[in-house]
């Protein structure tokens, strides 16, 4: 039969229980605002019962280990929702630079082709005039020195994106070295029998941060996280890490290497992928539509301008000069420097101004590209413009999704002062309960030896 | 002639005005989904619903009313720009938001699975 010693050892045992319970509680309370803190509860149980004479006794309680509340269904898409979040968001960032190239009407390609237009048509009512020729040739100045800003302006754009991407492969490495430590120390704890609550709240706003940087899976295996790339290269096994490198070819462009593997073109997401994405699609693609505009255009406004005479009697020369294919619009440039080589007549004769009705339907002449060179322009922005558009809308439901996220995740792993609070009084209660009982048994006991004593 | 420009000018108002509240009502089915408020939801669509018939009316209407001046035009074109741009961010949230359910539903199966399977080996009273 359990005697007063394990009524008072239960008791004892009871009180440290709650006590721990009490200081879960408190420390729950203490990081209700703690970013990326997962509530823990104790886990109580039944010490096992004593059966003495074919009765079973009751042994009191033992706190067996404190949990941590995590869903790792919510934490992967979490994960896979800052993957696209940052990759859109970076792609806003960068793109919305591309779109400021062509956003002002009043200046740049758009607004200088319209200027050199009108230049020639206020030339066909004075075609001897030298001082409206000299304005065509500045007007066409102005619409080369544009076609060139925007081509070394797009470079600039992608060099600096260039540079963000070696930055960000740093990022990612600081990262995972950080997590494969954190690693090592929730397999050592576990194995010691150790709750590593903290160090796995630690580790996973670290997998968080490492989420905005670029795509990774995660696998939860018994070494921890096992981290890998989209392609499947390992970034963190158990406690090593694997580091990326960011390696530039001959002409500059950053490349990422996994274990020897370029793995750039894989990256999708994170805010490498954004800028992987803007780097070497977007902007190519703008610099290879602006290219065309630039060469077709040269071309066919040169055919139109040999087509008529200049003021010195010669045929007409080309007007412009620009490399065909990649470069055009960087090359792009005005041949005539005389302002008497402009070729305005279609007759030969000086005052003839015949031959700019075909200069200056060159603005409305459909190009190989099947539009005019102010369609094309237009296409352009409208092209810039809906990329940036797209990643915006992505941006914007990826951050809806995250909030959605992150309100279930709260439910589950946050901190709620209110049921917190609850617990609090639960487990003083218990305590005061336990504190009592030890009070009883020791008054018990002092009957007792007061029993001997008398006796 | 000034009556007529008056009516035309009142239906551009009012399909502009509703399509302003299409792009508002989309805004608030995307807070919804956000705070996971299906009430809330199912009163946005139901909105929605309602808005897009009047548009349609509306539409019908405008196209009566030609020619349209260019101010109006303009304007219209803008809200309704605006609304795609609302719809392609509500789009790629339904998209986002049907992967959660979906992971869910096979967390779930795969759960009700595992008891299934056991059902086989095990007795009705173990199971309980």
């Amino acid at each position: 039969m359990p005697g007063l010693t394990s009524t008072m050892l239960m008791s004892v045992q009871s009180l440290l229980a709650d006590q721990a319970a009490l200081q879960v509680t408190s420390n729950n309370i203490a990081n209700a605002n703690t970013p990326g803190y997962t509530r823990e509860v104790p886990d109580l149980v039944e010490t096992t019962p004593t059966v003495e004479g074919g009765i079973t006794y009751g042994a009191g309680v033992t706190l067996e280990k404190v949990q941590s509340i995590r869903d790792q269904l919510l934490d992967l898409r979490i994960s896979e929702e800052n993957q696209q979040q940052s990759g859109a968001q970076a792609q806003v960032d960068a793109l919305n630079q591309v779109q400021g190239l062509f956003s002002d009407s009043t200046q740049g390609i758009g607004a200088d082709m319209t200027a050199f237009f009108n230049s020639l048509s206020q030339l066909s009512t004075n075609p001897t005039s030298i001082p409206q020729r000299q304005a065509v040739l500045t007007d066409a100045q102005n619409l080369a020195s544009s076609f060139n800003q925007t081509s070394v302006n797009l470079s600039n754009i992608q060099s600096n994106l260039n540079l963000n991407v070696s930055q960000a492969v740093n990022q990612v490495n600081g990262l995972t070295q950080q997590i494969a430590k954190l690693n090592a120390q929730v397999a050592q704890m576990q194995q010691l029998g150790q709750e590593p609550g903290v160090i796995q709240d630690q580790e996973t706003q670290l997998v968080q941060q490492l989420s905005q940087l670029t795509d990774v899976s995660i696998i939860q295996t018994k070494d921890g996280q096992t981290i890998t790339t989209a392609n499947g290269s390992a970034l963190v096994v158990g406690g090593q890490s694997f580091a990326l490198q960011a390696s530039a070819d001959a002409s500059g462009v950053e490349h990422i290497f996994s274990q020897g593997e370029d793995i750039t073109s894989s990256i999708k997401n994170g805010k490498l992928g954004g800028l992987l994405q803007v780097r070497d699609q977007a902007i190519p693609a703008v610099l290879n539509q602006l290219d065309t505009l630039a060469s077709q255009f040269a071309a066919a406004f040169n055919t139109a301008h040999e087509a008529g005479t200049d003021l010195n009697g010669n045929a007409g020369q080309a007007f412009f000069s620009s490399a065909s294919g990649a470069g055009a619009a960087a090359s792009f440039a005005v041949v005539i420097t005389d302002p008497n080589a402009i070729a305005a007549s279609s007759d030969g004769s000086a005052g003839s101004n015949g031959n700019i009705t075909q200069l200056t339907a060159v603005q409305t002449q459909e190009l190989p590209s099947g539009a005019s060179p102010t369609d094309s322009f237009s296409n352009i922005i409208f092209n810039v413009g809906n990329l940036t558009q797209q990643a915006q809308a992505e941006s914007d439901a990826a951050t809806s999704s995250l909030n959605q996220l992150n309100d279930q995740w709260g439910a589950v792993s946050g901190v709620s002062i209110d049921e917190e609070s609850t617990n609090l009084i639960t487990y003083q209660r218990a305590f005061e309960a336990a504190a009592r009982v030890i009070s009883t048994v020791d008054q018990l006991t002092q009957t007792v030896i007061g029993m001997g004593a008398s006796g | 002639m000034a009556e007529l420009d008056k009516t035309r000018q009142h239906t551009h108002g009012e399909h502009i005005a509703r399509v302003h509240a299409l792009c508002s009502e989309v805004q608030t089915s995307i807070l919804a989904l956000e705070k996971n408020n299906v009430m809330l939801l199912e009163q946005s669509l139901a909105k929605q619903e309602a808005l897009c018939n009047q548009i349609a009316i509306l539409k019908a209407k405008s196209a009566e009313a030609k020619p349209i001046d260019a101010r109006s035009a303009a304007e219209i074109r803008h809200a309704y720009m605006a609304l795609a741009q609302k719809n392609r961010t509500y789009a790629s949230l339904l998209k986002r938001s049907s992967r959660t359910v979906n992971l869910l539903a096979g967390f779930y199966r795969c759960y009700g699975a595992s008891i299934e399977n056991k059902s086989l080996d095990h007795t009705w009273s173990c199971e309980v």
